[in-house]
């Protein structure tokens, strides 16, 4: 069992990251609902991780595995899901979603969806790592347990990936 | 591309945060996971303690976080979820590890996917206990009674789901669960066993079969009914 101190700095934690996590799931997931369902899920399998008397070197980068791997399987389990369907279930039928602010941002989310779904899971875990969670390549490093430099090589490769996506106008 | 990047900038700040009160919630279900962490204990049973464990897990107000641990923690726990109709831990599935998972779910999607999943749980037990037979009216009247408050729930999800406007996710789980349904009614009916089963196995498994059989065919008019929507979705 976790003791006080433990305890104390795994809810720390959780303060600190649950914003950011909730932000990186809702960017992979594009749904309010699932990426909050996801965000529980990934306190509650870290926490469960720890209170196994398991050691974590970096918390902050495993729970950022945790959400990943979740994320991946959801996505699973929804592959039979087309590209219409993602692209139809948008935010605008989540609750709050009436003034104009609400309606552009709305827009620009769907807009964001319509090009990530199309990338490969790894790009888009990259990209939304680095341009959504703002970490940098040591971070992005720690969490995918490679070197700052390999990490620097794959922001780079998904960046390129990211524009032979784009439409050239 | 910079203009992509600018937009998943400026998407990202303007995206609402995640709701307070949801923070909140989760943050409090975790607290009070750690003050009764001595619960989750119960994993490893002893016989001698059992009855009383039971009694205060299911007198106590079950807090989703601490039933998840129930879920994850093993010994008991694990045993439970391969518990059949009829076996001491059965409950303990059903009642606890269950209702758990359902209450880890918020979005309507979720929740209908998990009832449609224990709506096919509750058939593949019935087909075990026929294999072994084992089936009789008793674990027959209990799952059958199970099966239909999946099946009742899952519809009431489904029409929530409507409602919402989330036709193809309504059909997904509708359809998921009428294809668990054929799966069952289609599963080859051993003769030789059953000649060896004797009547009771027989009448059980068949008087089961017609009652889902009603379910299903309930179940083709819904996904008949919500194609319609998805046909009249469509056209606007």
């Amino acid at each position: 069992m976790l003791d006080s101190k433990a305890r104390e700095a795994f809810l720390k934690a959780y303060d600190e990251l649950a914003d950011a996590i909730y932000r990186h799931c809702f960017f992979r997931v594009y749904s309010q609902a699932r990426a909050e369902d996801l965000m529980q899920e990934t306190f509650i399998k870290v926490w469960h991780y720890c209170s196994n008397g398991n050691t974590i070197e970096y918390l902050k980068a495993f729970i950022y595995q945790t959400a990943n791997n979740l994320i991946i399987d959801e996505s699973r389990k929804r592959k039979e899901e087309s590209l219409e369907v993602l692209l139809e279930n948008s935010p605008a039928s989540e609750p709050s979603h009436d003034t104009r602010a609400d309606i552009e941002q709305d827009m620009l989310v769907t807009d964001i969806k319509k090009v990530m779904v199309d990338l490969d899971p790894e790009t888009q875990q990259l990209l939304t790592y680095r341009f959504i969670d703002d970490l940098g390549p040591r971070e992005i490093a720690e969490i995918l347990q490679i070197t700052p430099n390999n990490a620097s090589v794959r922001i780079s490769r998904a960046l390129q990936t990211l524009k032979a996506h784009l439409p050239t106008s | 591309m910079e203009q992509f990047l600018f937009k998943l900038k400026k998407a990202k700040e303007g995206n609402p945060p995640l709701r307070a009160e949801i923070k909140q919630e989760v943050r409090t279900e975790l607290r009070r996971f750690f003050d009764k962490s001595e619960v989750v204990r119960v994993a490893p049973v002893t016989h001698h303690s059992i009855h009383s464990r039971l009694r205060t897990l299911f007198l106590r107000p079950m807090p989703i976080v601490l039933a998840l641990a129930l879920i994850l923690s093993g010994g008991a726990t694990a045993a439970a979820r391969h518990a059949e109709p009829g076996d001491f831990l059965y409950p303990i599935k059903v009642n606890v590890i269950e209702q758990a998972r359902a209450g880890l779910s918020f979005s309507t999607e979720a929740k209908a996917q998990w009832e449609e999943h224990r709506a096919e749980e509750r058939l593949k037990e019935a087909a075990e206990l026929e294999t072994k037979g084992e089936l009789n009216a008793e674990n027959r009247t209990d799952i059958e009674g199970r099966f239909n408050s999946h099946v009742a729930r899952v519809r009431d999800l489904v029409a929530e789901l409507r409602a919402k406007g989330n036709t193809q996710a309504a059909l997904s789980v509708e359809s998921a669960l009428e294809a668990s349904i054929q799966r069952h009614l289609d599963l080859k009916v051993d003769v030789r066993a059953e000649a060896e089963h004797g009547n009771e196995v027989r009448q059980a498994a068949h008087e089961l079969r017609d009652n889902i059989r009603d379910s299903l065919k309930g179940l083709g008019e819904l996904r008949l009914d919500i194609q319609t929507d998805d046909r009249d979705d469509s056209d606007e």
